[in-house]
């Protein structure tokens, strides 16, 4: 690995933060607006349901987002809010579909310390200004003028330190906010503030409360005609305002989110931590406020944001579980909830550990995460490509070609398989059993080798062989026509549709047939001047059934042409360049744009842009899929056409937003493939590889999969052993009403079917820190070691702890070995046949040590001490790195002759990490708890011990993201022959189940990149202004540097998303050509 | 098709709005009700709920009534798939007109609050009758204002 590294993500953040509804779209438009942390996603409501419009990025996290109606407005503005205080105002443009930014800036004090709370935007409901409290002490307020511009923000003094809420109060003749807060006596209160803009104060305002609920943590605001404020206590909830108090007692219960109903505020929907949803009710008489109700409804995912969207539907955000779409019934279930989950959406976070596994066994990485917490704790398993399931399978070696055959033209299904070899013809066919059986048809000829077969019209069959063209009735089976070949001519190529068959014999004779009833007619003949290597007539136009252009492929002068049919005019020649023929060429149409893609004997495909009236072919693309030819076939599934790509790195591709898009298949080598219907397997590809012939179908078409494995508790740490075949892990599962609101647990699960085979509890207290699959010298068993600390209530750090040494014995943990500890277990590793444990401030070495009566114990071998706490270990030979909780990283050695552990080097730098990962040698990767990542490298070379006692920091970037865990590994199956195969690669998880790649590279390949990023930089700008230079400074409490030596790969791999114009922009000041570009970037797209 | 005398043990399909049926359900719940008793602590909690979730379980606010009408019900234990595009600012609208670049103003809030002080002392007194509220407008300084 390197220091020049390369970050991209490969899942999206998922983690619902924040959700609002409005006419945002437009003023019919009802959007929901829904923040993923660094992500915004517009969706509108349609009697479909919720249908997704756009996916914006946003170049800061995201600490406030508001929807709000400027003065004279017909449709809403957004307001949004980043964590390093920037706003910005953002305006949809319906005409040009473009946001706008009204207005934008920069919030921040060069003096405060920002709030614990979080920060906290709001804005006026009669919008006077937007209110922000972002530092202790201080409430900044953005005025508005009469036009609804924003003017220069000023700072308010606020008294109140603790804040815990601040919200507008509706129906004020001035701008009114009611503070929820905590005394230094740990008292709560709330007061009401006039906001004066003229003084740049706050007034006294109508009314006070004290001594609130000590839970108390929310305001909801409610809007005329009632008023006043709802305040959420953890026993109580009281409304207040200037003339009225009431107030109700409630279940203990946390409240997590919140949900207005109706436009007047009588209902509200609440979630709390338990993932429980209630309807609380304003009951009113003449606009008097005469008492509060409270009604749980049902369960939901653990809510951190609910919005009401129209006609009883709802959206449930998380940040712990899946978000939902769910509906509120007016009658209860058999459970008696009034909740119905329609949709869920998939959120991995928070991603708190993962492992990367070959399940499978393909040479493929899947990546297992622990992710969700409390009830909604699951683990995924995240897997790159497109599966296939295997159905059937027969051993079937030489396969040169397939195609499937239908009985009769109205046949809804396949019945026939023909399997072509290099002498021989061979016809498969779903016997009654439904199994797949040899038969004949008859009027084929069976003895060489088909080149191309399908369906015609008038239940009729074709096979086209190197001497002739035979057309068959599907019913008779019997030989209605046939066309032969010139005498001393055999046909090389050919292809047919259900009306027409083109072919080519040697000599570039090109011949157009067309089928009619029993009848096959010479057309056209043409005679080219080379040899031609592929065709194809797939027919894209209104016909399905007949084509007016065809595909020709040439050798020698290396093109693609298109002619016309019937008369086979040449329309447009296209030379491809370099020295590798084409080996197939396709028309095809994905989401209403017509393509011609082009493969060549090298695994590269080439596509074009087709203007099927005019033959034209334009904004040619080119990507590296494999190192073999390809072979190109159409197939749909789920009634979307895609194109399968055979070759030794099959792939399938597909328009997504009408952009051509590539995924793996997950199987090594495809040779044919042919897409087969039948009734006994519906919707099944047929697929040649390995000797084999293959049927199945296939997973849904999208890049990466992943699979749900609820377990109803929270997975905290997982680790997978090969050798029996399980994963184990630490989870915890929380029972707020029994005595211990939380048990611990080692469980092990079967690494196929995840279910759990075997248990053991930790004692009370005591939790699982850390897993680990590792062997010993001497010892030629795997075990489990499990690292574990006891959280007492008294207690600030932990004082003991255990090691756990376990074996997988007839499917069950069998505890081996224990060790306690005189701390938290929080790291462990195998090191040089030990074990290497991290133990509050030291690192402790353990041998595995055989004792007399032939059982192991654990023996303290060395120590090191002199950290505050010792979190994250790695190992690399018999150096030790050690990420600690405020100190950054350092580097420490074993010396084996001497049984000791010393420092070699540390990083002088207080970050406060929360992972460390060992690149190489010399370079370490560390994520620390203000969202950066940086690398530093041992300084072997340095003249004296003070110099190489330090490691150098040489790479910073702001990431966005709060990294859980770094592990090697690749999710794409490298092959080790291409370029992108030689790129080393680490993947993260994070708090907002962002799965990313951490790609190391050629100091060349990371010149050119970056020249690439500066370029894009002024193409692609920030959404509402925010500058991306900025977003990817390395930023904490301490210091802001500008980002080095690493490049965000989600803006160098937009540039595929940008349109000819731009990607022509970006061409010109980078100096190389869009082609390139475009296949540069599309390999860097195949590292996740 | 329905036989009269099963008539109310059938569940109709869709009963939201058919006052007929209004009967048949609540004593359904009933009988539900009295089965779980035994967990919950509170009968007239069970009950009062009843009476409530009736009453306030309803008239959800409809912006159009059309939206969700088509929802296609597909199993909830698979999740939604479907991926919006991803927006990329491309045009020169990114920026806001100048006077809509917002920052604070640089005056420290202490010194305003001094200047302010100061400023007041210069100007003539006010008329009692401009001060609205007496505590505020007092000339008696705030002493947490003072104490920053």
């Amino acid at each position: 690995m390197s220091i020049w590294n390369y970050v991209v993500t490969a899942h999206k953040p998922t983690n619902v933060t924040h959700s609002c509804v409005g006419n945002f779209t437009s003023p019919q438009d009802l959007n929901l607006i829904i923040a993923k942390c660094t992500r915004v996603e517009i969706h509108l409501l349609t009697p479909q349901g919720l249908q997704p419009m756009l996916d914006v990025p946003i170049y800061g996290r995201i600490a406030t987002l508001e929807l709000f109606r400027s003065h004279g407005e017909a449709q809403d503005f957004l307001f949004i809010a980043t964590e390093r205080y920037k706003f910005c105002v953002l305006q949809w443009d319906s005409e040009t579909s473009e946001l706008v930014t009204r207005a934008m800036g920069d919030v921040s004090d060069r003096i405060g310390r920002a709030t614990d709370n979080g920060q906290i935007g709001i804005i006026d409901p009669d919008c006077r200004l937007i209110g922000l409290h972002l530092y202790d002490g201080l409430f900044k307020v953005i005025p508005f003028d009469n036009r609804g511009q924003l003017k220069e923000a000023f700072n308010i003094r606020l008294e109140e330190l603790q804040v815990l809420d601040i919200k507008f109060l509706y129906g004020c003749s001035k701008p009114t906010i009611v503070v929820l807060y905590q005394d230094n006596k740990d008292a709560r209160h709330a007061k009401t503030y006039e906001v004066s803009l003229k003084d740049k104060d706050f007034v006294e305002g109508p009314w006070s409360q004290n001594n609130l609920d000590n839970g108390a943590d929310l305001l909801i605001p409610v809007p005329p005609p009632l008023c006043g404020v709802l305040i959420i206590g953890e026993e109580t909830i009281v409304y207040c305002s200037a003339n009225a108090f009431k107030a109700i007692p409630i279940r203990p219960s946390i409240t997590k989110a919140y949900g207005r109903v109706d436009p007047d505020g009588s209902r509200y929907l609440l979630g709390d931590h338990t993932g429980l949803l209630s309807l609380l009710v304003i009951t009113h008489e003449k606009e008097k406020v005469t008492g509060l109700k409270i009604e749980p409804l049902g369960e939901t995912s653990i809510a951190s944001t609910i919005s009401y969207l129209d006609n009883a539907f709802v959206y449930i955000g998380s940040s712990y579980g899946d978000s939902q779409l769910i509906k509120l019934n007016q009658q209860p279930d058999a459970k008696g909830s009034y909740v119905e989950v329609l949709e869920r959406y998939v959120n991995l976070g928070p991603i708190v550990d993962f492992c990367v596994v070959d399940l499978e066994r393909q040479g493929q990485g899947q990546v297992v995460t622990c992710s969700g917490a409390y009830k909604d704790g699951s683990l995924r398993v995240v897997r790159n490509g497109i599966g296939i399931n295997e159905q059937a399978s027969v051993e079937l070696q030489g396969i040169k070609g397939m195609w499937s055959l239908r009985s009769s033209t109205d046949d809804l299904f396949d019945t026939f398989l023909v399997v072509s070899f290099i002498s021989e013809t061979r016809i498969l066919a779903m016997n009654l059993e439904d199994e797949l059986e040899e038969t004949e048809i008859e009027g084929f000829c069976s003895q060489v080798q088909s080149l191309s077969c399908h369906d015609a019209v008038h239940n009729q069959l074709v096979q086209v062989t190197s001497s002739s063209v035979r057309l068959v009735s599907s019913t008779t089976r019997e030989l209605r026509n046939e066309w032969h070949a010139p005498s001393g001519y055999s046909i090389n190529v050919a292809t047919a549709n259900a009306t027409q068959v083109l072919l080519a014999t040697g000599g570039g004779h090109l011949v157009y047939l067309e089928i009619g009833d029993g009848i096959l007619q010479e057309i056209k003949h043409a005679q080219l001047e080379y040899e031609i290597s592929c065709l194809d007539i797939n027919p894209i136009g209104e016909n399905p059934n007949h084509s007016n252009l065809a595909a020709v492929g040439m050798w020698t002068d290396i093109s693609v042409r298109i002619f016309s049919l019937p008369d086979l005019n040449l329309i447009t020649k296209e030379p491809l360049g370099g020295e590798i023929i084409p080996r197939s060429v396709l028309l095809c149409a994905f989401e209403g744009i017509s393509y011609l893609l082009c493969a060549l004997g090298d695994g590269h495909l080439l596509n074009f842009l087709l203007n099927t009236s005019t033959g034209e072919l334009t904004d040619r693309k080119k990507v590296s899929l494999g190192t073999q030819p390809i072979t190109l076939r159409t197939f749909s599934s789920k009634n979307t056409t895609h194109v399968f790509a055979a070759s030794d790195r099959p792939t399938v591709i597909y328009s997504s937003n009408k952009k051509l898009l590539y995924s793996n298949v997950n199987l090594k080598e495809v040779s044919h493939m042919c897409p087969f219907n039948s009734a006994a397997f519906p919707d099944s590809l047929a697929i040649a590889k390995e000797g084999e012939l293959t049927i199945g179908t296939i997973d849904d078409i999208q890049k990466l999969h992943i699979r749900s494995i609820p377990l109803g508790e929270h997975a905290r740490r997982i680790c997978h052993q090969e050798q029996s075949r399980t994963f184990a892990i630490c989870s915890l599962k929380y029972n707020p009403s029994a005595e211990e609101p939380e048990t611990h647990f080692v469980r092990l699960l079967d690494d196929q079917t995840f279910e759990f085979i075997s248990t053991y509890p930790l004692d009370t207290y005591e939790y699982g820190c850390f897993i680990i699959s590792c062997s010993f010298s001497d010892d030629s068993n795997v075990y489990y070691c499990v690292g574990t600390a006891y959280v007492l209530p008294e207690e600030n750090e932990p004082s003991k702890g255990r090691i756990l040494v376990f074996a997988v014995e007839d499917g069950k943990l069998q505890l081996i070995a224990e060790k306690e500890t005189k701390g938290a277990v929080y790291c462990l590793n195998a090191f040089n046949g030990k074990l290497l444990a991290a133990i509050n401030q030291k690192i402790q070495l353990y041998k595995w040590v055989l004792r007399d009566d032939g059982t192991h114990e654990l023996q303290s071998e060395c120590g090191h001490h002199g950290h505050i706490l010792a979190l994250y270990v790695q190992t690399r030979g018999d150096f030790i790195v050690v990420g600690d909780l405020m100190k950054s990283i350092s580097l420490l050695i074993y010396k084996h002759e001497e049984g000791a552990i010393e420092e070699r080097a540390r990083d002088y730098n207080a970050n406060w990490m929360s992972a460390v990962e060992i690149l190489d040698d010399d370079i370490y990767l560390g994520a620390e708890n203000s969202f950066n990542l940086f690398t530093v490298r041992k300084n072997s070379e340095g003249a004296t011990d003070e110099e190489r006692g330090r490691l150098e920091v040489v790479g910073e970037y702001h990431l966005g993201e709060f990294i859980n865990r770094f592990r090697h590994g690749s999710l794409v199956m490298r092959l080790p022959d291409s370029e992108v195969g030689q790129i080393p690669t680490v993947i993260f998880g994070t708090i907002n189940g962002v799965i990313g790649v951490i790609a190391s590279l050629p100091h060349d390949q990371y010149v050119f990149l970056e020249k690439l990023q500066s370029s894009l930089r002024k193409v692609i700008k920030g959404v509402g202004g925010l500058s991306h230079e900025q977003w990817r400074s390395f930023s904490n409490d301490k210091k802001t540097v500008e980002a080095r030596n690493f490049l965000d790969g989600d803006l160098i791999e937009s540039f595929l998303d940008l349109n000819r114009n731009k990607m022509d922009e970006v061409s010109q000041a980078v100096g190389v050509s869009v082609e390139e570009l475009c296949k540069r970037v599309e390999e860097l797209t195949r590292l996740h | 098709m329905v036989v009269p005398s099963t008539f109310y043990s059938q569940q109709p399909p869709f009963c939201a709005h058919n006052q007929f049926h209004h009967i048949p359900e609540r004593s359904q719940l009933i009988s539900q009700i009295t089965l779980p008793i035994s967990h919950s602590s509170n009968f007239l909690e069970v009950c009062c709920s009843l009476c409530l979730m009736d009453s306030v379980l309803g008239n959800w606010p409809s912006y159009d009534p059309h939206n969700f009408s088509q929802l296609r019900t597909s199993d909830p234990s698979r999740s939604s798939k479907m991926a919006p595009a991803t927006y990329h600012s491309i045009h020169n609208r990114d920026v806001p007109p100048a006077d809509q670049v917002i920052n604070t103003e640089h005056k420290n809030i202490l010194l305003r609050e001094i200047y302010r002080r100061a400023e007041e002392k210069l100007t003539p007194k006010r008329a009692a009758s401009d001060n609205l509220i007496p505590e505020h407008g007092s000339k008696q300084p705030r002493v947490s204002t003072l104490s920053f």
